[in-house]
């Protein structure tokens, strides 16, 4: 059941050659990590009573049909097909019309069609536009931002060096909220990035309270703005993971995304 | 691999006598793996049948392109055991679940213990993942790729952890290691030889 030493240490040297440079010592400490696995069996009683349960219960197949991706791609491809050609056939088909061009003026000035902001929404804008600007003076350089709703709320992080920055690859909200850096083992907040908007957002840095540490434990979660006071606090929410949430209720599973310190090579 | 395909498709249409395929080749590492994490035969067995209740009312959501279903039956049994340390309210690190069950073993494999305590001395000198990637790698042989898909990590990051993770033990434990490894021989092994 476990795999052998040899495997295991072909590897390791290969990852790491100076750990062959003591050859002796880690062959010793990967034998006694192999000798010392627990040899746990299941209960006989326990594994077929749980077999006939599972064996038994009533499935219902058309959530196959309806669930799979694959159907619906299946399904939907030809009218995707006739709609590209469509798409590509009509300008052909336009440019064979006469049309007649209308010029529109962009509109100046038009008092009429706008409502006058009262002197408290002017204030709110202001300090909305403020806010954004400071946000934006940090990180306009390196944000991005997508065009199309976002349908599920993601974190993609890399590996990390230690320091007191995180780099995250990218992070996508389905509505405004934060990214925060967690030290594992104490579940410590270490870092929290400004307000983000909906969507995608790429290589957004997040400062630290602390340099990361070779080896140590940390991982990220997405905290929603739930009062929209535009800052991280007590009331915010995590945001859930749909993905792995595999038969218990959404609000029992928050998205953490670890990420490992390594040193640079 | 393609019994177990073959399986698959076959819940997916309703059969869920097909399922039992899967669980006879999976229930023994899947309890093992719970097991190291809990502790407690009781336990683990409530978590096991979680897992495999789990697996099979979402087995239609099952996507052979995102990954393999040892690693998603994996993935779902380790987020049981998260999830039943959270709902305990456990005021321990969650992530350090290595650790939890110490307090509560139900002293029914004495030699297991034994065995657990030593290797605890090893394994809390590292962080809840390292752990974790170790023991997947040496007891269940698993391949970087599927602990990668397991802990929802890269096959990269987990490479290096498991390269620096025994590079650390070495450091720390590695005299205790040859002796550990002789103390196993003479107690185990040396019995053998005298007695036969």
């Amino acid at each position: 059941m476990h795999e052998p030493i040899e495997s295991i240490l072909a590897d390791l040297y290969e990852l790491d050659p100076s750990l062959k440079e003591r050859d002796a010592e880690t062959r010793a400490l990967v034998l006694a990590l192999i000798a010392a696995q627990p040899h746990i069996t299941i209960d006989d009683t326990f594994a077929k009573s749980l077999r006939d349960q599972l064996t038994r219960t009533h499935l219902h197949p058309y959530h196959a049909e309806h669930h799979s991706i694959r159907w619906w791609f299946l399904h939907l491809a030809p009218i995707g097909a006739i709609a590209v050609l469509t798409l590509t056939l009509m300008p052909n088909f336009l440019r064979n019309t006469q049309v007649t061009h209308i010029a529109i003026d962009t509109p100046s000035e038009a008092p009429e069609l706008y409502a006058v902001p009262t002197q408290k929404e002017s204030a709110l804008d202001a300090s909305r536009t403020a806010h954004r600007d400071v946000d934006e003076t940090a990180d306009t350089s390196l944000m991005t931002l997508s065009q199309a709703l976002p349908e599920h709320d993601t974190i993609v992080v890399l590996t990390q060096s230690p320091g007191t920055m995180v780099l995250i690859d990218s992070v996508t909200l389905t509505a405004s909220g934060f990214l925060v850096v967690k030290e594992g083992t104490t579940n410590r907040t270490i870092g929290s990035s400004a307000l983000l908007s909906v969507g995608t957002t790429t290589s957004l840095p997040i400062v630290l309270t602390e340099s990361l540490v070779v080896g140590g434990s940390y991982f990220t979660v997405l905290v929603l703005d739930e009062n929209g006071n535009g800052e991280l606090d007590s009331t915010d929410t995590p945001v859930f993971d749909p993905y792995t949430d595999v038969g218990l209720p959404v609000e029992d599973r928050i998205l953490t995304v670890p990420f490992d310190v390594l040193s640079p090579l | 691999m393609a019994e177990e395909h073959g399986a698959i498709e076959a819940c997916k249409r309703g059969d869920s006598a097909s399922f039992g395929v899967l669980y006879d080749q999976y229930a023994a590492p899947i309890y093992r793996f719970i097991y190291y994490k809990t502790f407690s035969k009781e336990t683990a067995e409530d978590l096991v049948s979680d897992t495999f209740h789990k697996a099979l009312s979402h087995i239609h959501s099952f996507d052979a392109d995102r990954g393999s279903f040892s690693s998603w039956l994996y993935r779902i049994a380790r987020n049981t055991v998260i999830d039943y340390y959270r709902t305990r309210h456990v005021t321990v690190p969650i992530e350090d679940i290595f650790e939890l069950g110490t307090d509560e073993r139900i002293p029914e494999a004495h030699d297991a213990i034994r065995t657990l305590d030593r290797v605890n001395d090893y394994l809390s000198a590292l962080s809840p993942r390292q752990r974790e990637i170790i023991t997947l790698r040496v007891w269940e042989g698993k391949s970087y790729r599927e602990i990668a898909e397991i802990m929802e990590s890269t096959e990269t990051a987990v490479k290096m952890a498991f390269s620096r993770s025994i590079r650390d033990l070495r450091e720390k434990c590695g005299p205790i290691a040859v002796l550990v490894l002789a103390t196993y021989h003479i107690q185990h092994v040396l019995p053998f030889h005298i007695f036969s």
